[in-house]
C-alpha cells in the first residue's frame, strides 16, 4: 500500500467494526480524517486498496477490493498509525489553558487507553453529550480485545466512535514533555 | 552482488525502494503483483524478498507461503514491509515465517539497516563464513597486532582470511614478513573477478591468506559498495573473514560494522583511547550497529597505561569484554616479522589472540550467533 507523502493527500487507516477489520487508504481531499468522519452529511466513507479481515483473525486478509464504502454508523475505531497530521487539525496552544488527560473507555469487545486532550476544565458529559463530534480522538492509544487480552491494536492516534462508548474514564493530568 | 527482489503493488513505492537499494549497491527487481513476485523469486532466487502483504488477488501471506512451499527457494529470506502496522500483524508475518517485519513508512537508513540485518542473519544460519572486524580509530592501539594474531589463531578451525582494510598504508604485511605486490583496491579496479581474487590473495606459511591493503596511501575516492560484494566473495571461500579495519568510519570504516558479525573496538587506557571509543559506540549505536555484536578490548600495547579498569567500566557502561596485557616481545615480534602466537605462544599477547578466537567461535557455535 502507498505510503503517506508518495500519494498526497491520502492516508492509512485501520477502520474496526463489531465484526471486522477493514484496513483501506481514504483519499482525504484537502480535509483531515476528523473532519471527514465527523462530516454530518454524509454516512458512508468512500475507501480505496481494501482489504477485510475478521475480528476473530485480524492479521489474516479474507477479501481485497480495490474501493468499497464504509458505514460510518458501523465503526467503532478508526486507527492512525501513520500521518496524524492528515488525520488530526493542528490547534494552536492557547495559553496554557489545553491540557492532556488519561483516559479509559470502554465500547463493545474493547478496553481503550490513551490521552485526551481538553480546553479548560474537562467534561465527559459535555465530551458524551453536548459535543457535535462522534468520533473522539484518542492519542497515544491502546485497544485490547476484552476476550483475547493478548490481542491489541495500537495507534499514534484512535478516533472512538462515542455511540459504542460504555464507561468513559479520565485519570490525572498527563505531563507534557 | 547481492540481488533484492521487492514485491510492491504500488508502482511509487516499488520506484522508491529501488532508488533506496540501488544507491547502497544492491541489484534490485521489482514485481508489481503476488502471483508475478512467485513467479520472479523461482526464476532469479534472489537473495531476499521484500514484500509487501497488502496486495490484491494474491495477498503477501499466500506469496510467503508459496516461497516457503517452494523446495528450490524456501530458504529465500523474506522482509515484509507493509502499511499494516499492528503488533497481530507482525505476529502473523513472522508465524508465517517472514525473516522479519518493517512497518511503512520506511526511511533509507530504517530498510537498510533491516535489510543488512535480515542478509547476515541468513548468512550465518546459512553456514558461510563468519565476518570478523577489528577496529581501533586512534593510532597506537595496537589493533593490526591483535587481528593478525587472532587471525592466526583461528586458522585451526578453518580457512582464513585477513583482509588488511586500511586505507594508509597498512601493517598486516609488516606484521606477517610479507611484501604483496597487488592489493583489495587492485582487486576491485580490475572489476572484483571471482576468478582473479586467488591471485591478489597472499599467502602466508602458516596457513593464513592475506588480502592486503594497497601499500601507497588512497587518495582516490573509493567505492563503498564494493565492501558487501567483496565480503560476500570471501566469505564462500573462507570460514573466517578478520577484517584489520580502516582507522576512521568514513568512508570504509562503518560499511565494515554494518556487515560484521562481531566487532571489536581495540583501545589503550588512554583517556583520548576512552573518549574515542565512547564516542564509537554511540555513533556505532545510532547507526543501528547492535550493541551485542560490538566488544571492547583494552589493550596496554605501550605498557600500563593511566586509566585502570574500574574508570573504563564506568565511562565504557559495561566491562571491556577483554584486557590484554603488555607484552614487551610485541616490538620485536614486529621487526622480525613473526606474530607473537606463532613465536611466543605461551606470552600474554599469544593467549589474548586466544581467548578472542575462542570468543569468535563460541558466538559461531551458538543457535543463531
Amino acid at each position: 500500500m502507498t505510503q503517506p507523502g508518495i500519494r498526497t493527500g491520502t492516508i492509512t487507516v485501520d477502520f474496526l467494526t463489531p465484526t471486522h477489520r477493514i484496513s483501506a487508504q481514504m483519499v482525504l481531499r484537502g480535509r483531515v480524517l476528523g473532519d471527514v468522519l465527523n462530516d454530518v452529511r454524509t454516512s458512508f466513507i468512500p475507501l480505496e486498496t481494501v482489504f477485510l479481515s475478521r475480528l476473530e483473525e485480524p492479521a489474516r486478509i479474507l477479501k481485497s477490493f480495490g474501493a468499497a464504502i464504509l458505514s460510518k454508523n458501523h465503526i467503532t475505531m478508526a486507527i492512525v498509525n501513520v500521518g496524524v497530521e492528515m488525520a488530526l487539525k493542528t490547534v494552536s496552544p492557547a495559553y496554557g489553558s489545553r491540557k492532556v488527560y488519561g483516559v479509559f473507555a470502554t465500547i463493545p469487545g474493547f478496553e481503550i487507553e490513551g490521552t485526551i486532550e481538553f480546553v479548560g476544565r474537562p467534561d465527559l458529559h459535555a465530551l458524551l453529550v453536548t459535543n457535535v463530534e462522534r468520533f473522539i480522538p484518542i492519542m497515544n492509544a491502546k485497544a485490547v480485545m476484552s476476550e483475547r487480552p493478548e490481542m491489541n491494536f495500537a495507534g499514534e492516534l484512535i478516533f472512538v466512535n462515542r455511540d459504542f462508548i460504555g464507561l468513559l474514564s479520565l485519570s490525572g493530568e498527563v505531563a507534557q514533555g | 552482488m547481492t540481488r533484492i527482489l521487492v514485491i510492491d503493488d504500488d508502482i511509487e513505492l516499488l520506484q522508491m525502494v529501488r532508488m533506496m537499494l540501488e544507491r547502497a549497491g544492491f541489484e534490485v527487481f521489482t514485481s508489481a503483483d503476488g502471483a508475478d513476485g512467485i513467479e520472479k523469486t523461482r526464476q532469479l532466487r534472489p537473495d531476499l524478498v521484500i514484500l509487501d502483504l497488502m496486495m490484491p488477488e494474491i495477498d503477501g501471506f499466500q506469496v510467503l507461503q508459496a516461497i516457503r512451499n517452494d523446495p528450490l527457494v524456501n530458504d529465500t529470506p523474506v522482509l515484509v514491509l507493509t502499511a499494516r502496522a499492528q503488533p497481530v500483524d507482525r505476529e502473523a508475518a513472522l508465524a508465517a515465517r517472514a525473516d522479519d517485519y518493517l512497518a511503512k513508512p520506511v526511511s533509507q537508513k530504517e530498510l537498510l539497516d533491516r535489510v543488512q540485518e535480515v542478509l547476515n542473519r541468513r548468512r550465518r544460519v546459512g553456514g558461510q563464513g563468519s565476518v570478523v572486524l577489528f577496529l581501533g580509530l586512534r593510532g597506537g592501539t595496537g589493533t593490526t597486532t591483535l587481528a593478525v594474531n587472532t587471525a592466526l589463531a583461528l586458522i585451526r578451525s578453518g580457512p582464513v582470511v585477513l583482509w588488511d582494510a586500511s586505507l594508509s598504508s597498512g601493517h598486516a604485511g609488516l606484521h606477517l614478513r610479507i611484501a604483496p605486490r597487488i592489493s583489495w583496491l587492485d582487486w576491485w579496479r580490475d572489476g572484483c573477478s571471482k576468478e582473479n581474487l586467488e591471485a591478489d590473495l597472499t599467502p602466508h606459511p602458516a596457513g593464513l591468506s592475506l588480502f592486503p591493503a594497497p601499500l601507497m596511501p588512497v587518495t582516490e575516492a573509493v567505492e563503498e559498495s564494493l565492501v558487501g560484494l567483496t565480503l560476500d566473495v570471501l566469505r564462500e571461500r573462507f570460514t573466517f573473514v578478520v577484517i584489520d579495519g580502516p582507522s576512521t568510519l568514513v568512508p570504509l570504516g562503518l560499511v565494515f560494522c554494518q556487515h560484521a558479525d562481531q566487532i571489536f573496538l581495540v583501545m589503550n587506557p588512554e583517556v583520548g583511547s576512552l573518549q574515542t571509543t565512547v564516542m564509537t559506540l554511540r555513533a556505532l549505536q545510532s547507526a543501528g550497529i547492535p550493541l551485542e555484536r560490538m566488544h571492547v578490548v583494552v589493550n596496554h600495547a605501550a605498557g600500563p597505561g593511566t586509566l585502570n579498569a574500574q574508570t573504563i567500566e564506568r565511562a565504557l557502561g559495561r566491562a571491556p569484554m577483554l584486557t590484554v596485557p603488555f607484552d614487551p616481545n610485541q616490538a620485536v615480534a614486529l621487526v622480525q616479522g613473526t606474530p607473537l602466537i606463532l613465536s611466543h605462544p605461551n606470552g600474554p599477547l599469544a593467549i589474548a589472540a586466544q581467548r578472542l578466537a575462542g570468543h569468535i567461535l563460541s558466538a559461531v557455535r551458538q543457535p543463531g550467533g
